[in-house]
């Protein structure tokens, strides 16, 4: 058999193995979730942007590129999707992009160990093994990103093996570009861009390579990597006026390192990322070895490392995720039933729970702002009661930014909101007016310092409309609400 | 005539150049020692398949066509504008994102596993003098008497037995300058000077088809005045005709520069040309779809290229023009990784000169290929006709409409001027951010493993420069196409010999590194 019919026969066996895991899969994922998906929040969220994307929603706060428009690779890789019919789109596809991840991430696995000349079978085996242990299917049922992070991660460690030992330009691109995809998938790749950059460099000392070549290498290793980061911090700044915004939480105050640090606490996703880079790791190196030494090795590095894969502690993820789906929709079932003549305003990813159901871009009565402006989300809902709907600080929940610029919201309110009600994981808290446009206090809650606050919040009100009201004035009508469909003045501020 | 006097002298000139505008082409011919029938031969392809030149821009039928999809277009933006032009932006920014994803593939293919026929220098010793065949060279030669000493020197450091290569210089019957210098000049046997008659059209593909009539080689090539092909070049064909089966009959050396470092103009578009010539081309010869062969060291089988009927004289990329001609005919092309050394053209003015002849002459080839769109896709398939169409259509079209992009894409970022997003609806929005982000950066980082590829690690970081050298080239593309509808077949000259003041050599590492791993990691 000459060269280009062993590659293409290979070549057929990885279409044949993944449309295989591709079909397995989906069946499973259907059998398994009887018809009905329950994602978890990551993927809720992402849902949610790409909707938003789809819809094209606003342009961002800079006013320049849109916001949204240059989304992380999961979110643009839902895109086509989501408007297909189940089991293909709709909120299964999350599942569906997840499921082609892993899928392709088995093949590349099955391809790596016959690199390295782990017989088909064995390699068919683990590749299996891998794609149907309950870490893999309990990220795909959830729609997880971590499938394409995993991918990427994987094929970077790949690369950077292949290029250590041969220098091929091929090598060293797919190593740049997969290190790119990883970095906009997770910003957390970012350390991993690092890390690798510092072997490129060590190997380029070692080999002593001339300079015009190590200023070449290092050129076509960076430029990928960076023109990732760059558009990363281009959007943060776009659309958070800080570049590094990704970096903040509630428990870092701001500080990148412990930002940073913080965002690599994910114990149980880089376990994951660390099994599989330990698996091509050892089979790369057993190459040198004797046939039937390197088999027995073989075997119990993969042995090594499924045990784990299968038996890891995971928890089940899938009932807190059906727990917090619960709650949600009792939360949007009483707001839905106690407050539908009021605007209920919420920030950040975790809004996206309450629009998840609808494919409409708005729901009824509902004001769901990414970045929390206070002075504009009051104007633009003037004239009616108003809530604001505050996660617990907690989880995804303190990077909301109604709690990174109120820390205390959840636990004490702030100085212009009133306790309403509560929930486990959520609070609902009414606004107090300051211009008096909001007649539910009667005039007899707005302190009297309040008016010295700017006495027309907001634009000027569209022709035909009642102005705001002076501070101190008689309450007048309440204006009508706004059509769901008709951004207020000011333009809906939504991520 | 040193001693003639001077009013003398003028009135013998004039009676020259009065006899040569009153004598007939038989006349001419016999004066310059030219065969009827070799005369004949040169415009075969225009006597006997009409539809396959480019004399006629358009055919009626191409006219009517355009015409009516003109119409089309003007009705429906006449109904509904916006619509209209929604629906047209769409469709280029799916063009771009196609193209896009083919140029990647061909990427992929050819740092994987290019399809180039490659020798090494023992291969290339095994071959004995008695076995290789009479080998012609064709020069075309206008107004290049500054590189005519060096072109002789490369000639005779050719590695092939003098008396098995036959050389023609052809010249052009107007160019006094250049034949004087010629026949002032002490030729070796094996360099035979031959003098084109001065008539229309004056395009190098007619002087090239007047060669091929003469040629007595069982394989012919085409180097250029300026043009330093590595010495075993001529072997490592003969070799590689010799492997290959009788459906290839050309086979494309690669081209570069010598002179890369002259200047920034110099080092971009050598860095545009390693990208050409290393990695799309071999792509393409990997996938056997039709090769827009490059305008020089195309090699033949000579009786082949005669069935072919030679070059179209009316064509200016008359090289383009016949990569696909041949594979239209059932034949195929091969890579042949050997490097021919050229002059990159260092002045902006002729640079954009020779851009727009290059432009001009892949709409022709288009215009052509499109005479007969259903007969093409069923001898190339689907596949192959679309590689070609991409590859030629898709890079003439893409110098066009790129400017219109960068207008729009800056009125939006500086101005936010409502009027661009309008056009940009959900989704063509995202293909256009996909153009904007991921195309433009692919095309980056492809200059930048081309010229890492080449060797030339020092170019690597110029490669970051490349949308500045688009916009020159989007120049050269409108000025091309413009000239089409005015000089259709008007060649514009690209002067040489800038490079002659630095005395530039070629690199020492002549042949590009193929195929970095057979297997790569997968």
């Amino acid at each position: 058999m000459t060269g280009p019919q062993r590659r293409l026969k290979a070549v057929h066996l990885e279409i044949g193995l993944f449309l295989v895991l591709m079909a397995g899969g989906l069946f499973l994922a259907w059998h398994t979730s009887e018809s009905e998906v329950v994602l978890n929040t990551e993927a809720v969220i992402r849902v949610g942007v790409a909707r938003d994307l789809l819809h094209g929603f606003p342009r961002g706060r800079q006013g320049l590129v849109g916001s949204l428009e240059w989304a992380p690779l999961p979110t643009l890789l839902l895109m086509p999707t989501l408007r297909l019919p189940a089991p293909f789109g709709g909120d299964w596809a999350p599942v569906m992009v997840a499921l082609t991840a892993a899928a392709f991430l088995s093949v590349f696995l099955s391809a790596w160990l016959g690199r390295c000349g782990v017989g088909r079978f064995l390699r068919l085996g683990v590749s299996l093994a891998f794609f149907l242990s309950p870490a893999v299917q309990k990220t795909v049922l959830a729609g997880s990103a971590e499938p394409i992070f995993w991918l990427t991660i994987f094929a970077t460690v790949c690369f950077l093996m292949h290029w250590l030992e041969t220098e091929a330009l091929r090598s060293l691109a797919y190593l740049s570009l997969a290190l790119a995809l990883a970095v906009a998938t997770r910003y957390q790749a970012a350390m991993l861009f690092l890390v690798t950059g510092l072997f490129v460099v060590l190997h380029l000392c070692v080999r002593r390579q001339r300079k015009s070549y190590a200023e070449a290498t290092l050129i076509v290793f960076l430029v990928p990597g960076l023109y990732v980061l760059l558009l990363w911090l281009t959007t943060n700044w776009l659309i958070m006026g800080n570049a590094f915004f990704f970096l903040r939480g509630l428990f870092v105050e701001g500080a990148l390192w412990q930002g940073a640090g913080r965002v690599l606490d994910n114990v149980e996703e880089w376990g994951h990322v660390a099994l599989l880079v330990i698996l091509s790791l050892a089979v790369w190196w057993m190459r040198g070895l004797n046939r039937l030494v390197r088999g027995a090795a073989t075997v119990a590095v993969v042995l090594a490392v499924c045990v784990p894969i299968w038996y890891g502690p995971y928890g089940d993820t899938r009932r807190e995720e059906r727990q917090r789906r619960v709650e949600t929709e009792a939360v949007a079932r009483d707001l839905a039933a106690d407050y539908k003549e009021d605007w209920i305003v919420y920030s950040g990813y975790l809004g996206y729970e309450f629009s998840r159901p609808h494919d409409e871009p708005r729901v009824e009565h509902v004001y769901h702002t990414l970045s929390f402006y206070l002075d504009p989300t009051l104007a633009d809902t003037r004239g009616k009661r108003t809530y604001i709907l505050a996660p617990r600080a907690k989880g995804y929940g303190c990077w909301e930014d109604v709690n990174l610029k109120y820390p205390e919201m959840f636990s004490q309110g702030t100085y212009f909101t009133v306790f309403e009600r509560r929930w486990e994981n959520w609070q609902l808290f009414r606004v107090v007016r300051m211009d008096g446009t909001d007649r539910s206090y009667g005039g007899d809650i707005a302190p009297r310092a309040l008016h010295q606050y700017s006495p027309r919040i907001g634009p000027e009100p569209p022709e035909g409309e009642p102005a705001a009201v002076e501070p101190g004035a008689p309450p007048g009508p309440s204006r009508p609400a706004r059509s769901p469909r008709t951004p207020p003045a000011g333009g809906i501020r939504r991520r | 005539m040193s001693g003639v006097p001077h009013d003398e002298k003028i009135s013998l000139e004039i009676a020259v150049l009065l006899r040569r505008a009153t004598e007939t082409v038989e006349e001419k011919l016999a004066r310059l020692g030219i065969a009827p029938e070799e005369w004949e031969a040169t415009f075969r392809l225009v006597r006997e398949r009409p539809r396959d030149c480019a004399k006629a821009v358009m055919t009626r039928g191409q006219v009517f066509v355009f015409a009516l999809l003109l119409l089309g277009f003007v009705c429906g933006f006449v109904l509904d504008p916006l619509f209209s032009l929604t629906v047209l932006n769409g469709v280029l920014l799916t063009f771009y994102l196609v193209l896009v994803v083919y140029k990647l593939c061909l990427i992929h293919l050819s740092l994987g596993h290019p399809g180039d026929l490659d020798y090494t220098p023992e291969e290339v010793a095994r071959l004995s003098d008695e076995e290789l065949p009479v080998y012609t060279i064709l020069v075309p030669l206008y107004h290049e008497t500054e590189s005519l000493n060096r072109l002789v020197t490369g000639l005779e450091g050719l590695d092939y037995p003098k008396d098995k290569l036959q050389v023609l210089l052809l010249l052009e019957e107007d160019d006094h300058g250049t034949i004087s210098a010629v026949r002032d000049m002490p030729l070796p046997s094996f360099i035979e000077p031959l003098v084109t008659p001065d008539a229309l059209p004056k395009t190098k593909p007619k002087a090239c088809n007047l060669g091929l009539a003469r040629a007595r080689g069982e394989y012919v090539v085409i180097y250029d005045a300026e043009d330093r092909p590595e010495p075993d070049q001529l072997k490592k064909a003969v070799l590689g005709f010799r492997e290959i089966g009788p459906d290839v009959v050309c086979l494309q050396a690669r081209l570069n520069f010598y002179n890369q470092r002259q200047n920034l103009l110099t080092r971009l578009f050598t860095l545009e040309y390693s990208m050409w010539f290393d990695l799309f081309l071999p792509g393409m010869g990997d996938m056997h779809s039709p090769i827009p062969l490059g305008g020089t060291s195309n090699h033949f089988r000579t009786e082949s290229l005669r069935t072919l009927m030679g070059w179209d004289p009316y064509n200016v990329t008359e090289d383009c023009d016949l990569g696909l001609r041949l594979a239209n005919d059932g034949y195929e092309t091969r890579m042949l990784n050997s490097t021919t050394w050229e002059e990159a053209c260092s002045h902006l003015g002729y640079w954009i000169r020779q851009r727009s002849r290059w432009t001009k002459g892949y709409v022709q080839t288009c215009l052509v290929a499109m005479r007969r769109p259903f007969a093409v896709l069923r001898r190339l398939g689907v596949s192959r006709a679309l590689s070609s169409a991409l590859m030629v259509a898709g890079t003439a079209l893409c110098l066009l409409i790129n400017p219109i992009y960068w207008v729009l894409t800056l009125l939006w970022l500086l101005f936010r001027w409502e009027g661009v997003s309008v056009f940009f609806p959900f989704p063509v929005i995202l293909w256009g951010l996909l153009c904007l982000f991921a195309g433009n950066f692919i095309f980056i980082y492809a200059a930048l493993l081309a010229a890492f590829r080449r060797g030339y690690y020092d170019l690597v970081k110029y490669a970051l420069l490349s949308p500045f050298y688009w916009m020159l080239m989007s120049i050269g593309a409108w000025k091309g196409v413009l000239q089409l509808i005015f000089k259709p077949s008007y060649w514009e000259k690209t002067k040489h010999g800038f490079d002659l003041a630095q005395g530039y050599a070629e690199p020492a590492s002549a042949s590009v590194k193929t195929g970095d791993d057979e297997r790569g990691v997968l």
